[in-house]
């Protein structure tokens, strides 16, 4: 079986002039890279065009990469620090887009619809109260369940401290776990719980 | 033995993996023991996963990688773009070199620093204090082959190598005189033959003016003759220069003493 390339040897083929190398590198990470940005701008396009202008900004800062450490915080830290920047500019215009985003939270294969519903109803819940964190609890999250940084590797990409991290996801949590025992609640309250 | 608070305020890095090995070890004896607190672990690991599968997840459009290449090689050629107009500057530099050639060229040509100039010849017209025809005698005198040895000025500068006569300048002049013309006169043709060159200053201001004429004349004349200074608003005498001989004759609206000091400055 072929072994995947490394995207240190990707990057060092790219930085050599291979262009199919780098577009490696962003089918690699354009959903981390896209979902980052997204978390904190919230709208569709300015997502994609800082998304693009973060893998632009790596393409030319690759020689700065230390190949001896992972590629997804340093690819992760750009798109972050690019986000942030436009986020400022948009709030200094006082404009700050805000997009419903749908998802793909409904299970109609499922054995049991009714269960899947019901599933389904929690899931809207819990990304709704995601949706309603702050952006930067949000990106936190995000990179920790999502992505599964260590807390370290998000620390390094928001440019903050370890503790800075750990504090937010706490506060996320503890959001989250509210809709939890209020779900449960409901459970316990139901006849279907009983 | 870590209590079950300890163990409940460090269930979240537990499961992120996020405690030191020792304590880690401890949280996992603890838990093995406890089965309420492996409970709430279940339960924190269920939070967990629904979060994870619930996470509002934009994707990209699905060609977004194109859109990257494309906007990259777009950026490249930008990035190129000025190193172009780098180059257009430098294709403009050619032209600037050539037309500075040409300026350079034209200076030196129409100056007579070149062999092939006949500018040079024709500047002793353009010199404000000789006249046309004096300057066309002297022409003739270059065309016969006069070297410029036997020419009445073997100078260094231009304007000496053009004149027929030595530089006479004063060192001195009344303030406020400047020069305003020359006049050559007479036949260059023979060492025994006269000539005079006549410069003339003017106090714009006052209106007065001084007149210097310098006269070649034949080798034995001397400043016994009847040439001597004989009016006071005249100084005349005899000066020799490069084995010739001239008549300096000065006057004009000024006292005699600054006429004398023009005199000893021209000596």
């Amino acid at each position: 079986m072929e072994e995947k390339t490394t995207d240190q040897e990707l990057a060092r083929r790219a930085l050599a002039g291979e262009a199919s190398a780098f577009e490696e590198i962003v089918i690699r990470y354009q959903q981390a890279v896209f979902g980052v940005v997204f978390r904190l701008l919230r709208n569709q396009e300015e997502a994609e065009d800082i998304a693009q202008e973060s893998f632009i900004k790596c393409y030319q800062n690759l020689d700065k990469f230390d190949q001896q450490r992972p590629f997804a915080p340093w690819i992760c830290r750009i798109a972050g620090n690019l986000a942030l920047s436009r986020l400022r500019q948009l709030k200094r215009r006082r404009f700050l887009p805000w997009e419903q985003v749908s998802f793909e939270v409904a299970d109609l294969t499922a054995a049991d619809p009714a269960e899947a519903l019901e599933k389904n109803e929690i899931k809207q819940k819990v990304a709704d109260c995601i949706k309603q964190l702050k952006p930067l609890d949000q990106l936190v999250v995000f990179l920790r369940y999502y992505k599964e940084f260590s807390y370290d590797e998000i620390a390094y990409i928001l440019q903050t401290r370890r503790n800075n991290v750990e504090v937010r996801l706490h506060r996320a949590r503890k959001k989250l776990h509210r809709i939890f025992e209020e779900n449960q609640e409901v459970e316990r309250c139901s006849p279907a719980g009983k | 033995m870590l209590t079950c608070r300890e163990v409940e305020g460090l269930l979240d890095l537990y499961l992120d993996q996020e405690l030191d090995t020792l304590t880690s070890e401890r949280c996992a004896q603890h838990l093995r023991r406890c089965s309420r607190c492996r409970a709430l672990l279940q339960s924190k690991e269920e939070e967990a996963e629904l979060i994870r599968g619930c996470f509002p997840s934009p994707q990209p459009p699905p060609d977004f990688s194109k859109g990257v290449m494309a906007k990259l090689s777009a950026r490249k050629q930008e990035s190129q773009a000025p190193r172009s107009n780098i180059l257009r500057r430098f294709r403009v530099t050619p032209l600037i070199a050539a037309a500075m050639l040409i300026f350079v060229f034209f200076e030196a040509y129409s100056t007579g620093h070149l062999p092939f100039s006949t500018q040079g010849k024709q500047e002793i017209i353009r010199e404000p204090y000789i006249q046309d025809d004096a300057a066309s005698d002297y022409n003739t005198q270059l065309q016969n082959g006069m070297s410029d040895a036997d020419s009445l000025d073997s100078g260094t500068n231009s304007k000496s190598l053009s004149s027929p006569t030595p530089d006479f300048t004063p060192g001195y002049l009344p303030q406020g005189f400047i020069q305003e013309n020359g006049s050559v006169a007479g036949s260059p043709g023979g060492e025994e033959q006269e000539e005079s060159v006549d410069y003339t200053y003017r106090n714009p201001q006052t209106g007065a003016s001084i007149n210097i004429q310098i006269t070649r004349v034949a080798s034995g004349a001397t400043a016994t003759n009847e040439e001597r200074a004989t009016e006071a608003a005249d100084v005349s005498f005899f000066a020799e220069k490069d084995g010739r001989h001239y008549l300096i004759r000065i006057s004009g609206d000024i006292s005699s003493e600054e006429l004398k000091k023009i005199a000893s400055s021209l000596k």
